[in-house]
């Protein structure tokens, strides 16, 4: 499993992160490629190329978190 | 249950159309509104049908603040409740009609559509460039003979740009160019950035800022559910980026700003409005930009009426087909229906995280 710091930035368009709340789901488009990226708000980062498939995943991705709170 | 969420802020009209001088009629969620202002300055919104004989008090006189209802002369206060009745000295007790809770902001008069008890002033979200003297703002209505959802679809994927509005506001590079997107579960935001590096000018920015030759191009979108659209829309020359420090005074700065408010289930009052921070008082930038944008928006207008009837008329379970450009739209279609679900006012404030997230 992939984390933000551990992906090029190079791969991914501007801007960085926009939205500041506590629980913000990202989703990048890695350039020159058809794949997205998409980051749930712990960190952790997931890649397909279907945006419907992606979605699925990111809400479900939460009930795997601790729930003791925020942040990953 | 209706496909637009209840208990939520709409905009319902314009400050500038809420007057002293007469009634407005408009319809929102379906609810018929009566508007108008009071002399003191409050604008007011009551139930559009006389309680007795169902008269659209929006078709009656204002008098003292008071409405007389134009067919049998029933008189209502800035309440709704009936304080003359014709004929008779007696007002019985069931002669009201409901009012609205509004709140006036940025230039517009929201209503809550819902529970009055729980409206929460707060929770109006801002667009404070239409109503600052920094910024100078076009704006019209237009009526759209479709559902709300499709004009949410529409102004979330900005990618339609290059083919639907091409040689106004739309180039090659729009559709081409990744777009970032991010949902904030807690506050109900979409947010959808697409930022271009070398992009062409389209006439609408060539025209109004001057800039001859390419362009750095950003478009930021902030959608705030169910119906106020954000578009920051940033154009500057090629390779030229807003300072570490200081104003972005080099770059030119438009505000495009929608309410998406239903009508009724197949139809949308499209409210838009343009706010520029540069040419303030050239007339003729402002002419140029309320007509360009107005003759872009009945371009969407005639497409999403257009599909609005296809889609009235497609076969149960038809299957429609999502790609990378649609990750916004998507987003937003999901909060739609999470705030539908809900009926609630309130940001998502749940115990934990992981639920909001549901």
């Amino acid at each position: 499993m992939a984390v933000v710091e551990e992906l090029e930035r190079a791969e991914l368009p501007p801007p960085s992160r926009m939205l500041n709340g506590r629980s913000v789901y990202r989703i990048v488009w890695k350039l020159n490629t058809d794949v997205l990226i998409g980051y749930c708000w712990c960190g952790e980062a997931h890649e397909d190329i279907d945006p419907i498939a992606m979605w699925e995943w990111l809400l479900a991705h939460p009930d795997t978190h601790d729930t003791s709170g925020a942040g990953g | 249950m209706p496909s637009w969420p209840i208990n939520q802020w709409y905009v319902a009209a314009y400050s500038s159309e809420v007057t002293p001088d007469g009634l407005l009629g408009r319809t929102v969620c379906n609810e018929p509104l009566a508007m108008y202002r009071t002399s003191e300055g409050e604008p007011v919104a009551l139930a559009d049908r006389c309680v007795h004989r169902r008269y659209p008090l929006s078709m009656s006189h204002l008098v003292e603040d008071q409405v007389v209802c134009g067919y049998h002369g029933f008189t209502y206060d800035k309440g709704g409740s009936c304080v003359a009745a014709p004929g008779q000295k007696r007002i019985p007790r069931t002669a009201r009609v409901p009012s609205y809770v509004l709140h006036e902001q940025d230039s517009l008069v929201w209503v809550w559509i819902g529970d009055n008890d729980r409206a929460d002033t707060t929770s109006v979200p801002r667009s404070p460039w239409l109503d600052d003297s920094g910024y100078t703002t076009v704006r019209g209505m237009e009526p759209l003979k479709a559902r709300y959802g499709l004009l949410v679809d529409n102004l979330l994927d900005l990618s339609h740009e290059t083919y639907l509005h091409g040689g106004y506001i739309g180039t090659p590079e729009v559709a081409e160019t990744p777009i970032t997107t991010e949902v904030d579960e807690e506050a109900n935001v979409v947010y959808v950035s697409r930022h271009m590096a070398d992009a062409a000018c389209p006439p609408f920015y060539a025209k109004s800022t001057g800039i001859e030759g390419r362009i750095t191009r950003w478009q930021d979108i902030e959608y705030h559910p169910p119906c106020l659209y954000l578009l920051h829309s940033r154009i500057a020359p090629v390779g030229v980026l807003p300072p570490e420090e200081g104003p972005d005074d080099q770059a030119f700065h438009v505000e495009v700003v929608y309410a998406i408010t239903p009508e009724t289930e197949h139809s949308t009052h499209d409210f838009w409005m343009v706010a520029r921070d540069f040419a303030l008082d050239d007339d003729e930038v402002s002419a140029f930009l309320a007509e360009n944008n107005r003759t872009v928006v009945l371009q969407d207008v005639t497409a999403l009426d257009v599909l609005e009837v296809v889609v009235e008329g497609e076969k149960e379970n038809y299957q429609e087909l999502s790609i990378n450009i649609d990750t916004g739209g998507l987003a937003a279609r999901r909060l739609l229906a999470k705030l539908v679900e809900q009926g609630d006012p309130e940001p998502a404030a749940p115990a934990t995280p992981a639920a909001a997230a549901r």
